[in-house]
C-alpha cells in the first residue's frame, strides 16, 4: 500500500477553514483511521528549499539536514547557498489505498475529511470557464512508433504561490505520477507558467529524436550544452536516462509546444526550463499525457480540483483539444451518474440501512443524490475525480466505509454445509504418519530449483518434462521441482555437524509438463525418504519402503535397474500393480560427494498412488 | 523405613560389633564399593548408622626393601663376619670375608653404630656386646610383615604387635625401602535406632536391576526386590519422528476449514494468466502482471482457455463491463495474453476455478491451501515461493457482516480471538477488508490477510448470481510467529535440532 506524507498542519487548516473546528490535532489520527487510512506516525519536519529548482524537501530530525535536492539532484553540500530552511511542519505518514489518488494530496484529503465528518457533505461542484486555448494532437502519436495518444489539458488562473504552494504542486504531481501514472508510464503531468507561453493554439506532436532542441528542466539556458535534442536528453540528462525506457523502441518522441513553437515538455520525460512554474507564476497551463483517455482525464480532474481546494481563488479554464479520436474539452468535471439499488446496498453490507441512511452516508463520501431518487433507487452523482467508481458495488463500499466497519454486527451465515477434504491430502497425512512412526523427521523444501541441483548433482540428464521459468530471479530457481530427494539431501548437507543417523522425509508436490493438462503441466504428489549414518545400507531403506507400501495398501515389486544416482546392484525400480511409481536404493558416493556428505545414504522416492 | 537388602545386610554385619572399616564391610559383603557407600549414606541419613573417619598411614614395601625379605640386612652379615674373624677386622678386609662390596660395608656403618652392634676403632670395626646373632629388629620385622601382607595400615601392623614407629625410624631413612601414604579410613557403626529398626525388619529379598523373561517364566520375580533408581535423574535424549512444524500449522488451517464445513479444492501451479488474473478482473496492465513480479513460464508456453463464452464474458467485463453493470477498465483486452502460463501468484486462482466449476449451485464453501510464487528476491522474510490459504463462500445471504462473522470464527479457531477490520482494496473484491489480529506473544495488532466480496465483474461472467465472500492469507508469517523463527529460511532449510526438538504443542 502506498505511504503518503501528509502535511497535517496544512490539512487541519483546510479542514477547519471558515471558522469550522471539526477536526483537531488530537483527534485527526482517529478520524483518519475511521476513514480507512492508517496513520503510521506524525513527525515534526524541517522544510528545506532548493535554491536551484525551488523544490521543498522535508526532513525529520532523525533524517538530518537534506544533502541534495530530490527533484533536480543538486548537491547542497557542494553549493552551500543552494538550500535554505523555510520552517517546520508536522507530517503524517499515511498508509493509503492505491485506488484513492484523489486523497493523496492535502486538498483532496481535506475535501474527503470535511465530507466524512459532516462539515460539507454532498457533491462539490467547481465552475469551469470556457476555453480560450486550443490544442491539436498529431495523429502520429496514435501509432506504435510514437505511441502516447491521450492528453488532457487545463488552464489555471489566479494562482498565488509561496514556497508551500510550490511544494504542494510538486507533491501533487509526484503522487499522481506514482499512483495513477505507474511512474509516468500511464500518465505524466506537466505544469507551465502561462505568461511564458505564446499563441493560443498549442501542439502535441511527435518529433524525431534529433528534430528539435530545448533546455530541459534543471539546466540554465546559459550553460554550454544545455540546449539538447530529445535523443541527447535520454542519454545525457539524469531524468532523461531514468525514464528513457518509457520511449524505448520509438522512432519519434511526444512533444508539447505552444503557439509559437516554444517547447513546454517532452512527455513523459521532462519539462523545459524556460516554462518553469516559479513563485511569480499567477496562471499556468496543465497537461496530462498518457496511454488511455480515462486515466489522463482522472489525473487532470484530481489536479485541478485539489488545487481549487487549496487555493479557492483559482479559476479553472478548460482547453479544447482536437484529439486523435475527435474533439474534446478538458477538464470535464461533470459528475458520473450511477443508479444504486438501496436494497442491494443494505443486503450487501448486511446492516439495516434506510434509503435516507444510505443517502446520508453517500453524501458524507462526497457523492451527490439526484432529486429523481426514490426509496428503492438512488440516482447518484459521482465526483469526476474519483478514479475507482466503476460499478454500484463501489458506491456500496463507500457506504460501508462511511457506516464504519466497526459498527457492523459480525454474524455467521445459517447455511448448513459438510466439510469435504481432498483424497490426496488425506492420503498424504497417512503417509506422513507412517514415516514419523518410523522415526523420520519431515522436511519442507523449496518447490523451485535449478538443473544443476536437480539433475547434475544426481548424475542424470534433465527430465524432459521439466517446467521452466521464463524470467527467473536467480540461478538457483529456474525450474519447478520434479523430485523431492534433492531437497532432502540439501537438508542433510546443512546438517552435517549433527548426530547420526538422520532420517528425513518429505511429502509434497512435484510439477511436470503434460500436454494433456489444461495449462500444460500438472502436479504429482511424491513421497521421499532418506537416511544417513555409519551403518546405513540398502536393507534399511528397503525395510522402510516395505513398511510404507504395507501401510498404504500398495502391492509393490522391486525390479533391479541401472541408475547413475545409485550404487550399481543396490538400486531398484518400485512398481505398484505393474506401474512404475519410483526408485529406491543406496546413493552413489559421487552423489554424496556433491553434497559433501561423509556417510552412506539410502533413499526412496515414489509417487503417491491416488485411487 | 523399609530396608533394602543391602541396607539390611550392612546393619546385620554391624550389629553387636565394633565399628567396621568400610573397606572391610565391602570385603565382607562382597558387593560393589560404590553401592555399599551409597547404602551407608542412606542409612546415615536415616540415623541408623554412624560413619566415622580416621586418618592412618598405609605402608608399602619398596623394591630395595623387598630385597631383604629372604636375605639378611648387610649389617647383620657384617657382625656375623666379625664374629667369625675374632670380633674385629679392618674395614677394608671385610669384603674379603663375605659377599658384600666395599660400598655395602660403608653404607652399613651408620646402622651398625645406630643399633650398637659394632663400633669403629680407627680403621677397624669391632663387634659390640650384642653378639653375633642379635634378635630380630623392628625394621626387619616390618619388612617381613609388609612382604607378606602387601600395603598395610599402620594400625593393622600395630595390632599385630609390630613396633611400627621404631621400624619406620630406620626404614624411612633407607631410600626406597618403604613408602608411607596417609589414608582416610571410614568406619561404620550401627546406632541404637539402627538396632531397633533391624530387630523389627524381615530379611529382605535379593535385589535385581532388570526384570528378565526368566523371572517371568519361573515366577522368580516374586523372590527379588527391584533396585530403586534415582528417578530425578535424566536419561539420554530421544526424539520422536515428527511432522515439520510448518506442516502442523498448515494442518491446523486445513482442519479449521473442514470443521467449518468447507470443501477442499486445488489448482495447478502452472496457471493460465486467464485464471490467475483475467478471471479476477485484474486489468492486463496491472503491475502484478509485470514480468517484474510474476514468474512466466517458458515451458509449457501456452495454456488452453476455458469455453469461448466464458472468455468472451470476461473480456467484456474488462473492456466495458459487459452485462455486469460496470464501466469496465475501458481498454482493449488481449486474448493472447490470457493464454500465457504463469506460476500461480495466489491461491485465489483455485477458488475462482472452484467458483466457475460450481456456478450452477446457489451455495458453496471452498478452500485451498498451497504454494504460490512471486518473483521476490530472497531475504529473511521473502522466498520466491510461499504458502497461501484462500476460502470462499457462495451464499444468497452473504454480506459484509457475514464476512466479518466468518473471519471472526475462522481466526478465533486459529487461536486469535481479538480481531479488527479495516477498509482495504483488492482488484477483485468490493467491499474489501483487511484483517488485523491481536498477537498476544507480540502484544500488537498485526495485519494478517485480505478479504472481501467478489466484484460482480468477477462473479457475473462465471454465471454466479449470488454474492461470494472471499479471504486469504499468507501462511509462512503465521508459521514463523508460532515457532518463534526470525527467518523464513529456517522453515525451508531446517536444522536437525529444530526438526528434532521443536515441540508439537506449539502447533
Amino acid at each position: 500500500m502506498p505511504v503518503i506524507n501528509m502535511p497535517i498542519d496544512d490539512l487541519l487548516a483546510l479542514v477547519n477553514r471558515g471558522g469550522d473546528s471539526v477536526v483537531s490535532a488530537d483527534n485527526v489520527s482517529a478520524k483518519l483511521h475511521d476513514m480507512g487510512i492508517e496513520v503510521d506516525e506524525i513527525t515534526l519536519t524541517t522544510m528545506y528549499k532548493c535554491g536551484v529548482c525551488g523544490k521543498v524537501v522535508e526532513r525529520t530530525e532523525a533524517q538530518g539536514a537534506a544533502l541534495n535536492c530530490i527533484a533536480c539532484g543538486v548537491d547542497f553540500r557542494e553549493k552551500k547557498d543552494s538550500a535554505s530552511t523555510i520552517g517546520e511542519t508536522h507530517v503524517a505518514r499515511l498508509d493509503m489505498l492505491a485506488v484513492r489518488p484523489d486523497i493523496f494530496d492535502v486538498g483532496g484529503m481535506a475535501r474527503y475529511m470535511r465530507g466524512f465528518v459532516g462539515a460539507q457533505t454532498g457533491l462539490i461542484e467547481y465552475p469551469v470557464d470556457p476555453p480560450t486555448y486550443r490544442l491539436n494532437v498529431d495523429p502520429q502519436l496514435g501509432r506504435d512508433e510514437s505511441f502516447r495518444p491521450s492528453i488532457a489539458c487545463a488552464v489555471l488562473r489566479g494562482l498565488r504561490l509561496d514556497d508551500h504552494g510550490i511544494k504542494f504542486l510538486m507533491n501533487l504531481q509526484e503522487d499522481l505520477h506514482w499512483a495513477l501514472g505507474r511512474d509516468r508510464k500511464l500518465a505524466s503531468i506537466g505544469m507551465y507558467d502561462l505568461d511564458k507561453l505564446g499563441g493560443d493554439v498549442f501542439a502535441y506532436r511527435a518529433v524525431a529524436p534529433d528534430g528539435i532542441r530545448f533546455t530541459p528542466l534543471g539546466f540554465s539556458p546559459n550553460d554550454p550544452g544545455s540546449n539538447m535534442t530529445p535523443g541527447e536528453i535520454l542519454k545525457n540528462h539524469k531524468t532523461g536516462e531514468k525514464y528513457a525506457r518509457l520511449l524505448q523502441g520509438m522512432t519519434a518522441y511526444p512533444l508539447l509546444q505552444d503557439g509559437q513553437g516554444t517547447v513546454l515538455s517532452m512527455p513523459p520525460i521532462i519539462n523545459s526550463e524556460s516554462t518553469r512554474v516559479t513563485l511569480d507564476t499567477t496562471q499556468c497551463f496543465v497537461d496530462v499525457t498518457g496511454l488511455a483517455q480515462r486515466t489522463v482525464d482522472r489525473a487532470l480532474n484530481i489536479i485541478v480540483t485539489s488545487i481549487r481546494e487549496v487555493m479557492p481563488q483559482v479559476r479553472i479554464e478548460s482547453v479544447k483539444i482536437a484529439g486523435i479520436e475527435g474533439e474534446l474539452t478538458t477538464p470535464n468535471l461533470a459528475p458520473g451518474r450511477m443508479a444504486l439499488d438501496v436494497a442491494e446496498a443494505r443486503d450487501t453490507i448486511g446492516a439495516a440501512l434506510s434509503a435516507a441512511g444510505v443517502r446520508e452516508l453517500l453524501e458524507r463520501m462526497g457523492h451527490g443524490i439526484d432529486t429523481s431518487s426514490d426509496d428503492t433507487t438512488l440516482q447518484v452523482r459521482v465526483p469526476a475525480w474519483r478514479n475507482d467508481i466503476m460499478h454500484p458495488i463501489d458506491l456500496i463500499e463507500d457506504i460501508a466505509v462511511a457506516f464504519g466497519y466497526e459498527n457492523l454486527t459480525a454474524e455467521l451465515l445459517p447455511t448448513f454445509s459438510v466439510g469435504a477434504p481432498r483424497q490426496v491430502e488425506e492420503l498424504s497425512a497417512i503417509a506422513r504418519r507412517v514415516f514419523t512412526g518410523l522415526g523420520f523427521h519431515q522436511v519442507m523444501t523449496l518447490t523451485l530449483t535449478s538443473e544443476p541441483a536437480a539433475f547434475e548433482k544426481w548424475r542424470v540428464e534433465p527430465d524432459p518434462a521439466t517446467v521452466r521459468i521464463e524470467n527467473p530471479i536467480s540461478v538457483e530457481q529456474t525450474i519447478a521441482r520434479v523430485g523431492l530427494l534433492p531437497g532432502i539431501l540439501e537438508t542433510m548437507a546443512i546438517n552435517r555437524q549433527y548426530d547420526l543417523p538422520q532420517k528425513l522425509f518429505e511429502v509434497g508436490d512435484c510439477c511436470f509438463v503434460d500436454a494433456d493438462a489444461e495449462t500444460g503441466a500438472r502436479e504429482r504428489r511424491h513421497c521421499a525418504a532418506a537416511m544417513i549414518g555409519t551403518h546405513i545400507g540398502y536393507a534399511d531403506i528397503r525395510a522402510v519402503m516395505d513398511a510404507f507400501a504395507h501401510e498404504l495398501g500398495l502391492s509393490v515389486e522391486m525390479r533391479p535397474i541401472e541408475h547413475a544416482s545409485y550404487i550399481r546392484g543396490r538400486v531398484a525400480a518400485v512398481f505398484n500393480s505393474g506401474r512404475r511409481i519410483g526408485t529406491m536404493g543406496e546413493l552413489h558416493p559421487a552423489v554424496l560427494e556433491n553434497y559433501s556428505l561423509k556417510h552412506a545414504v539410502a533413499a526412496m522416492e515414489v509417487e503417491l498412488p491416488v485411487a | 523405613m523399609r530396608l533394602t537388602k543391602l541396607q539390611f545386610d550392612i546393619l546385620s554385619r554391624l550389629r553387636g560389633a565394633q565399628p567396621v572399616d568400610l573397606a572391610q564391610l565391602v570385603a565382607d559383603l562382597g558387593v560393589d564399593q560404590s553401592q555399599v557407600a551409597g547404602a551407608c549414606a542412606e542409612l546415615k541419613a536415616a540415623a541408623l548408622l554412624s560413619l566415622d573417619e580416621t586418618q592412618d598411614d598405609e605402608l608399602t614395601l619398596g623394591e630395595p626393601g623387598a630385597a631383604f625379605v629372604e636375605k639378611p640386612l648387610p649389617e647383620r652379615v657384617i657382625i656375623a663376619t666379625l664374629a667369625a674373624n675374632g670380633g674385629e677386622l679392618p674395614l677394608t678386609e671385610i669384603p674379603n670375608h663375605c659377599d658384600l662390596t666395599t660400598g655395602d660395608v660403608g653404607q652399613s656403618l651408620r646402622w651398625l653404630t645406630h643399633r650398637g652392634w659394632a663400633t669403629k676403632q680407627g680403621a677397624s670395626l669391632k663387634l659390640g656386646d650384642i653378639g653375633p646373632d642379635p634378635a630380630e629388629q623392628p625394621d626387619e620385622a616390618l619388612i617381613k610383615a609388609l612382604a607378606a601382607r602387601g600395603p598395610t595400615r599402620a594400625s593393622a601392623l600395630r595390632a599385630d604387635g609390630l613396633d611400627v614407629a621404631a621400624g619406620l625410624d630406620i626404614l624411612s631413612k633407607r631410600k626406597g625401602f618403604v613408602t608411607v601414604r596417609q589414608r582416610t579410613d571410614r568406619t561404620a557403626a550401627i546406632t541404637t535406632k539402627g538396632e531397633t529398626v533391624l530387630a523389627g525388619a524381615d530379611a529382605p529379598k535379593p535385589e535385581v536391576n532388570q526384570l528378565t523373561p526368566e523371572m517371568m517364566a519361573d515366577g522368580g520375580w516374586r523372590e527379588v526386590e527391584f533396585r530403586p533408581y534415582d528417578v530425578t535423574l535424566a536419561a539420554g535424549a530421544v526424539y520422536p519422528g515428527k511432522e515439520h512444524g510448518f506442516q502442523r500449522t498448515l494442518d491446523k488451517v486445513r482442519r479449521v476449514f473442514l470443521e467449518l464445513g468447507f470443501t477442499e479444492v486445488v489448482s495447478p501451479w502452472v496457471e493460465s494468466s486467464f485464471w490467475d488474473f483475467d478471471a479476477l478482473f485484474q486489468p492486463q496492465d496491472h503491475p502484478a502482471r509485470d514480468m517484474q513480479d510474476t514468474f512466466y513460464i517458458a515451458k509449457p508456453d501456452r495454456a488452453r482457455l476455458p469455453d469461448e463464452g466464458l472468455v468472451r464474458r470476461v473480456q467484456a467485463a474488462h473492456e466495458d463491463g459487459g452485462d455486469t453493470s460496470s464501466t469496465g477498465w475501458r481498454y482493449r483486452w488481449n486474448g493472447e495474453l490470457a493464454h500465457k502460463p504463469v506460476l500461480r501468484t495466489h491461491t485465489t486462482a483455485a477458488t475462482i476455478r472452484a467458483l466457475a466449476a460450481n456456478a450452477d449451485k446457489p451455495t458453496g464453501k471452498y478452500f485451498v491451501i498451497g504454494p504460490v510464487f512471486r518473483r521476490e528476491t530472497v531475504d529473511y522474510k521473502h522466498l520466491p515461493m510461499f504458502h497461501q490459504v484462500d476460502g470462499i463462500i457462495v451464499d444468497p445471504k452473504a454480506s459484509l457482516s457475514s464476512l466479518l462473522g466468518m473471519l471472526t470464527a475462522f481466526y478465533g479457531k486459529m487461536g486469535f480471538p481479538k480481531i479488527r477490520f479495516r477498509p482495504s482494496f483488492f482488484p477483485y473484491t468490493e467491499p474489501s477488508a483487511e484483517v488485523y489480529l491481536y498477537v498476544e506473544s507480540r502484544r500488537e495488532w498485526m495485519e494478517m490477510g485480505g478479504s472481501g466480496i467478489f466484484r460482480p465483474e468477477v462473479t457475473r461472467p462465471l454465471g454466479v448470481q449470488n454474492r461470494v465472500l472471499a479471504w486469504g492469507l499468507g501462511l509462512e508469517r503465521l508459521g514463523m510467529m508460532i515457532h518463534g523463527l526470525k527467518s523464513i529460511g529456517e522453515l525451508y532449510f531446517a536444522s536437525m535440532p529444530w526438526l528434532r526438538e521443536a515441540p508439537l504443542i506449539r502447533g
